[in-house]
């Protein structure tokens, strides 16, 4: 760990430093030392070639679900932290509605501390950063101790897969977290209005005979928010943005200041509704899939910068829990090894973004908008860099997964742009062929 | 042998009257036609599936929809076996799975399935090899029912092309309002529901259904009247306040049937809320075909069994020929 | 059935085919007592034809004779191998038969898998006192012990040909054609 490395002959895109151009990177003690042509290094550095390669800063994603403790079968810290760096990712947010949550100091401590233990043991992936719960027990009704939690290693807090429901904690935390200066994140949905909603509201649902979750149930939460962070001067970060509603509601609110991000899953931008047809569980996710305008709109709003980060929402859970009736299969789907070739496909295969447009949604922005130290690849940094092959055309095999589950819809599909390496603080932990 | 002996390309599975094409929903009432004839026999009974073991599978309570199947069945000469099963709320995943697993293991070469969750029929049918024929999946098809329903509609009309069909009541719940939308619109009906706004759902006139506000301007315009039945469970979702509004507001009473056409017709699938969606006296009366329609279910099952019993075309194409 | 590629050649014309019909019908009427309760019953789908013409011919002599049809789809003996044929006829048996003489009437007899099939299908309407079998054509061929008790006419038939009889009503004229396929495959 201690040798310098040398990443040589690789393109270097760095929105960051609005760099995009043919960059030799050298790393020294863990951290980025010089971004330059034809380094020539150390002697004792260790060279690798990356030719026709992209070196990026690091990709960071806010919105994973790592399952551990308690949901161990479907995924634990380690292997969900080898499917980020595998995914290209060298951080992850873990969220905290696990089994005990981790809505207590011992509790955040525990994940942070399982990440570091396996990278010390040689085997470890993406960093690992908790987020706290942000009401005890996710009940919604009483503020989690949130200066313990934040002194325990979290980054945010949450109570995502459930909504903050009560208006009046939504205040209190918005308020509170300032003093932290961290996030809330809102998993937005208005669960009287979903109530029994397994997929979209619309004629979809209705041939399917499915309950269906309109769109003024996320539209009329991210409005509320979208004020409370305006009256109180909090951060609320919105995640998977799913309708077209809620991108009216935050451009709004950010052009009146308001301090509201949010974020886009790879899937929300590439599939609709019609993807549930056949009763697919593994396109079964909350919010769900949408109809084509929805989202267009997303997708748009993410070229746009609106919604400024992609987040993967990564949900893993085991084929028999999904193998089963529609109605009773759980949410979610996994998604750190497959969004960056879909987002490449979907976003900079088609034009509409560009290689450096991509990099910043995935890494530089989360890391501008939630305050990470992470996502440049400017001189003295902790040397967090995703390699990947931009051209490389793959077909995604869910059995060849490092995650431990596999439901993903895109089973099957091409994708493009490959990670070949993933690089923690100038260690490798990940690297393929 | 006519010209036709060709099957009818129904595939494995009967799931739901969606993706079916005319031809084969026509050809399946066809079918029908004789056996109404050998329900009227004294021995109603053809040796056709003997040697065949069918499977009643009820994971919802059903009186008169597994009676219906059970003595198409019979009269076919089939062996029946019901199996009922309501299942605790969290093993239910399971226990569709394993079902599937188990009914694979014992070579059954039918299954006739019921299930509460939408979707399960479908289920069902992609992992076993036996025929399945969704008895009613959720709220999302009961083909057979419909079946029945168009053949009764045919009975009475000569064709279904053209007729007005008016479906009222709790469509949004109804597995047989959307098989009934699929297959009338598929044999060229109009369609429209009328109902609580509450209970019509989302995107319906995306399906190529009209919207009617009040049962008057429904019955106006129909030619047939579809009444389904009002659950009690509505009440307590907050969709209707109370079966006496219902019956006020949407309930098919003599009184308003007296403006309607000499030709209209009422169905309904059963069983009846006498007094709340219809009155006893239309139930009863002239303009009711909701007998016939159970007489119909018995011949429309065999048909459907038959059909996906033998489902092999290839082989219908050889048999054409010849005298004997 | 006959393909594009079928040759067709007329055994006999209407007239010829007519006198078969005619000479049956005497066959019966000279072989049965004059009180004979008789029903006739005839094999849909050319068969009820036959037994229409023959029960007209004979109620000039007897009065009327009841003539019933009868689909045997649902009776054959080949499900498994063939499959489900969509186009079922209707059954029409005019009356109780117990008790009664019935003549089953068809057009073509081959390997008789089509009258075993009727004659179980006739037990489930009762039980006849006496049941007959009155053919047009016998090609031969049996595989089950079944004979005709009046025959029109007896006919050889080469392989991979098929006798088929044309009836006035279904076809315009009467008739009795040899077809052959021009691939010639087996007859069934």
């Amino acid at each position: 760990m201690s040798r310098p490395v040398l990443l040589v002959g690789g393109r270097v895109v760095d929105p960051s430093q609005s760099l995009d151009e043919p960059r030799d990177v050298l790393i020294v003690e863990g951290r980025i030392e010089s971004v330059e042509r034809d380094i020539a290094g150390p002697p004792d550095a260790e060279r690798i070639d990356v030719s026709g390669l992209v070196v990026a800063p690091g990709l960071i994603d806010v919105h994973v679900h790592l399952r551990e403790p308690g949901g161990e079968h479907k995924e634990t810290i380690r292997s969900g932290a080898l499917a980020a760096a595998a995914g290209g990712f060298t951080t992850v947010w873990a969220m905290p509605n696990t089994d005990p949550p981790l809505d207590d100091p011992a509790a955040v401590g525990f994940v942070r501390q399982e990440a570091r233990a396996w990278a010390r043991r040689g085997e470890g992936g993406a960093r690992v950063s908790p987020v706290g719960a942000a009401s005890r027990g996710l009940a919604g009704e009483r503020l989690t101790e949130i200066g313990g939690l934040v002194e325990a290693g979290a980054v945010a807090v949450t109570d995502d897969g459930y909504p903050i429901a009560d208006p009046a904690l939504m205040r209190r935390l918005l308020e509170y977290t300032q003093t932290f200066d961290i996030p809330v994140l809102q998993h937005a949905e208005d669960r009287a209005l979903s109530a029994g909603g397994v997929m979209n509201e619309g004629a979809v649902a209705t041939a399917l005979g499915l309950r269906g979750i309109p769109n003024v149930s996320e539209a009329a939460v991210v409005a509320r928010d979208a004020y409370l962070a305006e009256l109180t001067g909090g951060h609320v970060h919105i995640q998977h943005v799913s309708t077209r509603e809620a991108v009216e509601i935050i451009a709004r609110a950010r052009d009146r200041g308001a301090r509201v991000t949010a974020e886009a899953t790879p899937h929300h931008i590439t599939l609709t509704e019609d993807a549930v047809r056949g009763y697919r569980t593994d396109a079964k996710m909350n919010p769900p899939l949408r109809t084509e305008e929805d989202r267009l709109a997303v997708r748009q709003a993410v070229v746009d910068g609106i919604i400024e980060m992609i987040a993967t929402d990564h949900a893993p859970h085991h084929y028999e829990e999904k193998e089963r009736e529609f109605d009773d299969a759980p949410f979610g789907i996994v998604g750190l090894e497959t969004a960056l070739g879909v987002c490449m496909r979907e976003l900079v295969a088609s034009g509409a973004l560009s290689l450096a447009g991509l990099i910043d949604r995935m890494s530089c922005a989360p890391a501008r908008a939630m305050g990470i130290d992470a996502g440049s690849l400017r001189a003295g940094t902790p040397a967090d860099i995703v390699v990947f092959d931009p051209d490389a055309r793959w077909t995604v095999e869910p059995e060849r997964f490092l995650s431990r589950s596999s439901n993903t819809p895109f089973a099957g599909m091409e994708l493009v742009g490959r990670v070949r390496r993933t690089m923690v603080g100038g260690d490798t932990r990940f690297v393929t062929d | 042998m006519s010209g036709d002996g060709v099957g009818l390309g129904l595939g494995k599975d009967l799931v739901g009257l969606e993706g079916l094409e005319r031809k084969q929903i026509l050809g399946i009432l066809d079918t029908a036609e004789p056996f109404k004839e050998i329900s009227e026999r004294h021995i109603k009974k053809v040796p056709v599936l003997r040697g065949q073991t069918i499977v009643n599978l009820f994971f919802e309570p059903s009186t008169r929809t597994r009676i219906s199947f059970e003595f198409a069945e019979k009269r076919l000469s089939a062996d029946t076996v019901n199996i009922s099963s309501t299942g605790s709320s969290v093993q239910k995943g399971e226990t569709l799975v394993d079902t599937a697993r188990n009914l694979e293991a014992m070579r059954i070469n039918m299954v006739v399935v019921r299930h509460r969750s939408s979707g399960a029929a479908r289920f069902l049918a992609d992992r076993i090899p036996s025929n399945v024929i969704n008895a009613g999946d959720g709220q999302h098809e009961h083909p057979t029912q419909a079946l029945l329903d168009l053949l009764t509609i045919r009975d009475r009309f000569g064709a279904i092309e053209g007729r007005r069909v008016c479906i009222v009541g709790d469509i949004l719940h109804s597995r047989v309002a959307r098989s009934n939308i699929w297959g009338l619109l598929t044999c060229g009906a109009e369609v429209a529901v009328c109902g609580p706004r509450t209970l019509i759902p989302a995107g319906i006139e995306e399906l190529g259904v009209r919207v009617i506000q009040r049962i008057d301007e429904a019955i106006e315009w129909c030619d047939v009247l579809y009444v389904l039945r009002l659950q009690l469970e509505r009440m307590k979702g907050g969709y209707v306040a109370s079966l006496r509004e219902y019956n006020r507001v949407f309930g098919v009473t003599s009184e308003r049937l007296a403006h309607a056409g000499d030709d209209l017709i009422v169905l309904h699938p059963g069983p009846m809320n006498r007094g709340v969606e219809i009155d006893s006296d239309v139930a009863d009366g002239e303009r009711s075909v909701i007998l016939p329609q159970v007489t119909n279910g018995v011949a429309v099952r065999m048909a459907v069994l038959y059909l996906l019993a033998g489902g092999q075309p290839e082989l219908a194409e050889t048999a054409k020929g010849g005298g004997e | 059935m006959h393909s594009d590629s079928a040759r067709i050649r007329t055994l006999l014309d209407e007239e010829a085919t007519l006198a078969l019909v005619t000479r049956l019908a005497a066959d019966i009427d000279e072989a049965l007592p004059a009180d004979e309760r008789l029903v006739l019953v005839g094999i849909r789908r050319r068969g009820d034809s036959i037994a229409t013409e023959i029960a007209r011919l004979l109620s000039e002599r007897r009065g009327p004779i009841p003539t019933g049809s009868l689909d045997i789809t649902l009776y054959r003996d080949d499900f498994a191998q063939v499959g489900a044929l969509p186009r079922i006829g209707t059954t029409n048996i005019p009356e109780d038969i117990s008790g009664a003489h019935v003549i089953i009437v068809d057009d073509v007899l081959h390997t008789g898998r089509t009258i075993r099939a009727a004659l179980n299908e006739l037990a489930d309407f009762g039980r006849a006192r006496r049941i007959g079998l009155c053919v047009l054509v016998d090609r031969g061929g049996r595989q089950l012990p079944i004979q005709p008790d009046y025959a029109g006419r007896v006919l050889e038939v080469p392989p991979g040909a098929e006798v088929s009889v044309r009836v006035g009503e279904l076809d315009g004229a009467w008739g009795v054609d040899l077809v052959r396929a021009e691939s010639g495959g087996d007859g069934e």
